[in-house]
C-alpha cells in the first residue's frame, strides 16, 4: 500500500471534501477523533483537503479545467502559478505609490475650497 | 464477451482494493494515535506527552554528547560530520558532493520554471498536447532529483547527522509504544535497553513505521 498517494486519493474523495467544508462550517462536526496535537499523517492529509477544496472553488468558478485533478504535476503546477501571479499582481499594486496619498510621508491632500468662501 | 467479462471483473478487484487501501489510510489518520494487532495482542503507538518528550530531550542529549567524542582503537573518531564526510570524498577523488547539490540546484530552477510554463497553460487552457510535454519534462526533471537525492543519501548515510537521526526515531517509537493488558494500555518498554534486546523485531519494525507516520512520514 502507497500511504503518500493513498492520503491524496482520500482527500480527493468527495466524502471527505464535504467533510471538510461542513467541518469548517458546523462546530460539532469534526474530521479527526482529536481536536488539537495533530499527527504528522493528520497534517499532511489537513494540506491536502485545502488544496483540493481550493482547487474545486476554482473548477466551479471556471478557473480551470476539471482536468487539473487528473494529475499531481498539473495541480502542483497550477496552484504555483496562481500564488506566483497573484504574488506578482500585489507586488506590482504596492510598488505602484504614485497615486497613493498614504504612503507618501508629510504629504497631505488639499481639496478645493467652495467657490464663494 | 467472454473478454469483457474479465475485464469487468478486474475492474471490481481493482475498486474493491482501492477502497480497502482507502479505509486503512482512514484508520491511520482518525486519531493522533495508530492501534494494531500483532500476534492477537493490542498495541498503540502515539505521540509522546511532555514526561516523555522530556525524558526524550535527556537521552538525545546524552548520546549527542557520546557520539562527538566517540572514538575507535586508533584514535579516529567513529562518527563523522556531513561536512567532514564530503570533504573525504572529495579528496579521494570518488565523488563530490557539492557538485551533486549544484546538479539538484539547478534542477531545481528548471522545475519550479516548467511548473510555471504549465500551470499557465493550464490556466490558459492550452492543448492537452502542450500540457503534456510540460509534464513529461517536469517528470523527467524530477526523476534526475530523485536519483541525484538516492545517490547523496546513500553517501552520507553513515554521517554523524544520520545516525543521530535513526537513533532519536528508535528511542520516539520505544517511548511511544503501548501494549493493551487487562483492558489497559501500559508502555511496552520501560527503557531503551529492553527495546533494544527484545526479540520480536518484526513487531518493532511494525511499531516503527506507525511511529513514523505520527511523527515524520
Amino acid at each position: 500500500m502507497d500511504t503518500y498517494n493513498n492520503i491524496i486519493e482520500l482527500a480527493k474523495t468527495i466524502r471527505y471534501q464535504n467533510l471538510f467544508l461542513a467541518s469548517k462550517e458546523v462546530s460539532g462536526i469534526r474530521l479527526f477523533k482529536n481536536t488539537f496535537n495533530f499527527s504528522k499523517i493528520q497534517e499532511i492529509f489537513l494540506s491536502y483537503l485545502y488544496t483540493f477544496n481550493t482547487l474545486h472553488q476554482d473548477i466551479m468558478s471556471y478557473n480551470v479545467s476539471e482536468h487539473v485533478l487528473d494529475n499531481e504535476i498539473y495541480w502542483d503546477s497550477y496552484l504555483l502559478f496562481k500564488r506566483k501571479n497573484k504574488g506578482n499582481k500585489k507586488e506590482d499594486t504596492m510598488t505602484d505609490t504614485t497615486h497613493d496619498l498614504r504612503l507618501v510621508a508629510g504629504r497631505t491632500i488639499k481639496f478645493k475650497k467652495k467657490e464663494g468662501k | 464477451m467472454e473478454n469483457d467479462k474479465k475485464q469487468e471483473a478486474e475492474s471490481i478487484i481493482e475498486k474493491m482494493n482501492k477502497e480497502s487501501d482507502l479505509s486503512k489510510v482512514e484508520e491511520l489518520i482518525k486519531d493522533n494515535r495508530i492501534s494494531f494487532t500483532y500476534n492477537d495482542s493490542q498495541y498503540r503507538v502515539r505521540l509522546l506527552n511532555l514526561r516523555e518528550k522530556e525524558e526524550l530531550d535527556e537521552l538525545r542529549r546524552k548520546k549527542y554528547n557520546s557520539m562527538i567524542q566517540e572514538k575507535d582503537s586508533q584514535g579516529n573518531y567513529v562518527y563523522l560530520r556531513e561536512s567532514k564526510l564530503i570533504e573525504i570524498y572529495k579528496q579521494r577523488g570518488d565523488v563530490d558532493i557539492d557538485e551533486i547539490n549544484e546538479q539538484i540546484k539547478k534542477l531545481d530552477i528548471e522545475d519550479i520554471d516548467t511548473q510555471l510554463k504549465l500551470g499557465e497553460s493550464i490556466s490558459k487552457n492550452e492543448g492537452e498536447v502542450i500540457l503534456k510535454t510540460y509534464k513529461d519534462k517536469i517528470q523527467e526533471i524530477k526523476m534526475k532529483k530523485r536519483i541525484l537525492s538516492a545517490q547523496k543519501t546513500l553517501l552520507l548515510e553513515f554521517s554523524l547527522e544520520n545516525q543521530f537521526l535513526n537513533y532519536v526515531a528508535e528511542v520516539i517509537t520505544c517511548l511511544s509504544l503501548d501494549i493493551l493488558e487487562e483492558g489497559t494500555w501500559k508502555r511496552m518498554f520501560t527503557n531503551l535497553e529492553e527495546f533494544r534486546n527484545y526479540s520480536d523485531e518484526k513487531l518493532i519494525n511494525e511499531a516503527g513505521k506507525y511511529s513514523l507516520y505520527l511523527q515524520y512520514l
